[in-house]
């Protein structure tokens, strides 16, 4: 399933109010905008949709209009449209074409189809519940198990944050021969530790052994970084009881491991980025993945490597990647078919890509010019 | 005296243009700085010719390197180079793999921009790839293989270089390289690849003849001129 369209209203008569017009997306997206144009915020809507729909936020959005159309695989589009205020539903709706599969309003109780008899049935649950999540029932409503799987697999990453290595390696974060052993639960999407990246490393290498390393040893080459080996281990140099597990690389110029606290901040968001665009081969695969500000702090090369290595590896695990960036290597690399420019105006966004200005990304490709003119010229209507 | 760039897609087109210079102006009024671009930046990578001081001719070959397209990096340069004396800068790209039949849409986009730049500045197209220019001079087969005439490449691959319009080859590279393969050579984006072709060109042909028969390569030459005659020949 691919998210098709969204469309996103918050705040609305508000002083608060910011709204994204309706925006269609592909496979491969590199969303770009100068500061502040609201590329995160537009990640954020997009992974935030995914998350209520996976019931992995128990709360709801003080407040926030959705409108998205997934489609299946099979080229069914369902549109998904929910309103939430004050952390309560006013609105939720699931159709598809002309068939309505799930409606209510305000506290009121709601329909939902049912399969295989297609009746509509009445339904009462709490105002701070969703429907598409509370109802699932593989027998009687499958349409929702549908979208639940899309809600569930998506990955949401920040390249520049999220990477770093406080957030995985601080010393106090340890990884127990048991949950290493226990394989099973630190590669699935909801254990709560997964943002460990050790400890995804480690459980890796244990269940996947060589076919998993040499995969990653191949994508930093290609980015860049000339690799040997790696692994996971104790960090030899922060002294603490118990010793905190890290991961390691030797670079083939290096007579010594490069322990993960040692590494430049650039290499080890490669490093993450690529292990984690690499699990989805060896485990199962993220239906999207939400990836803000890549290839920050890296240099030409590596940006450009790591942006090939991503593309091909959505491209082969079969995932939608959303990336975003302003920086001036990635926009170059990544074909204008793949972008979409943010424009906001006030609190209203714009998308513009192929989608819905196809023939300016023509007409500007003949040109002949870097990607990045293209961006220099349509993002400062503001 | 003359001072004026050429920015080019690659390391081919910059060791060709900087050839056809000498051919046509000898080693004694022609200094020629040589930059590349990678990842954004310009690197000096040498001159070539006479020392500087009283040349004729001073130009600036800028090898794009392919991530940098050449109208961006003309844009770009274009206000530091007249600042620096440069009175004129030319652009050598080329459309592969898109289609021959926007080539004029092409030229009217590029010059509606060019029109805003602070000093004189054209873009030429090689059509489909510079090495179109290359298959026109078809006696140079010869002087890469002596068992290459033309009859024999006709019979070989089917492709009569005499008389074909060379800028309708749609890929006159991988041509080349399949000409080159009759007899054990090949061709592709190697700097002695290029070298060893760019050496056994014949210039006087293709400043003086080949333009009648070969419109971009024309546009070329005659831009060539104007830089430095301030008119065509």
């Amino acid at each position: 399933m691919q998210l098709k369209n969204i469309e996103y209203k918050q705040y609305e008569g508000d002083k608060r109010e910011w709204t994204v017009e309706p925006a269609s997306f592909g496979k491969i997206n590199l969303i770009v905008g100068k500061n502040a144009s609201g590329k995160t915020r537009i990640l954020n809507v997009m992974a935030g949709l995914a998350r209520i729909l996976a019931g992995k936020q128990q709360v709801l959005f003080d407040s926030g209009d959705f409108k998205a159309t997934l489609v299946t695989p099979k080229g069914k589009s369902f549109v998904y449209e929910i309103s939430m205020q004050n952390n309560l539903v006013n609105r939720e709706c699931l159709s598809c074409g002309d068939n309505q599969y799930l409606i209510r309003e305000g506290s009121g109780p709601g329909k939902i189809k049912t399969e295989p008899k297609g009746e509509m049935v009445d339904f009462q649950i709490k105002p701070n519940q969703l429907a598409i999540f509370l109802k699932r029932d593989s027998l009687q409503y499958p349409f929702l198990e549908e979208i639940a799987a899309w809600a569930e697999s998506t990955e949401h990453y920040e390249f520049a944050t999220l990477f770093g290595p406080n957030s995985i390696g601080s010393p106090g974060v340890l990884v127990s021969m048991d949950q290493i052993k226990d394989s099973e639960k630190p590669l699935s999407r909801d254990f709560k530790h997964r943002e460990m990246l050790q400890l995804l490393v480690a459980v890796a290498i244990n269940k996947f052994s060589d076919p998993f390393k040499k995969s990653i040893l191949a994508d930093m080459n290609q980015v860049g970084y000339d690799l040997e080996d790696m692994g996971v281990g104790v960090l030899s140099d922060i002294k603490m009881i118990p010793p905190p597990f890290g991961i390691w690389v030797k670079e083939r110029d290096l007579q010594c491991n490069t322990e993960q606290n040692q590494m430049s901040l650039g290499m080890f968001r490669a490093l993450s980025a690529v292990i984690r665009m690499n699990l989805p081969e060896f485990t199962n695969a993220p239906s999207a993945v939400f990836l803000d500000d890549v290839g920050e702090g890296l240099d030409f090369e590596r940006s450009v490597g790591l942006i090939k290595t991503l593309i091909e590896k959505a491209e082969k695990g079969g995932f939608q990647l959303f990336m975003t960036s302003n920086d001036r290597f990635v926009m170059n690399e990544v074909p204008l078919k793949y972008w979409s420019v943010i424009i906001r105006m006030g609190s209203l966004v714009k998308v513009k890509n192929y989608e819905n200005s196809r023939d300016e990304f023509n007409k500007f490709e003949k040109l002949g010019l870097n990607n990045f003119d293209y961006f220099v010229a349509n993002s400062s209507r503001t | 005296m003359s001072a004026f760039a050429i920015f080019v897609e690659g390391q081919t087109e910059l060791i060709f243009v900087e050839r056809l210079l000498f051919e046509m102006l000898g080693y004694q009024d022609l200094r020629i700085e040589r930059e590349t671009q990678h990842g954004g930046l310009y690197h000096e990578i040498g001159f070539r010719g006479a020392p500087p001081g009283n040349v004729c001719h001073n130009v600036l070959l800028v090898n794009c390197a392919c991530d940098g397209k050449v109208l961006s990096a003309i844009e770009e340069r274009a206000n530091k180079l007249r600042n620096a004396g440069y009175d004129r800068i030319l652009g050598l790209r080329d459309i592969y793999p898109a289609p021959s039949d926007e080539l004029e849409e092409i030229y009217e986009l590029t010059a509606n921009r060019l029109v805003s730049m602070p000093l004189p500045c054209k873009l030429v197209i090689a059509v489909r790839e510079i090495e179109a220019w290359f298959i026109a001079d078809t006696e140079h087969f010869l002087r890469y293989n002596s068992l290459l005439p033309s009859a024999f490449i006709q019979q070989k691959i089917g492709v009569d270089v005499a008389q074909r319009d060379v800028e309708q080859i749609p890929h006159p590279a991988e041509l080349l390289r399949k000409i080159y393969n009759l007899v054990g050579g090949t061709y592709g984006k190697k700097l002695k690849e290029a070298h060893r072709v760019v050496n056994i060109l014949n210039y006087e042909y293709l400043y003086l003849e080949a333009p009648d028969s070969v419109p971009a390569l024309k546009k070329f030459v005659d831009e060539l001129d104007v830089a430095m005659w301030k008119s065509p020949l």
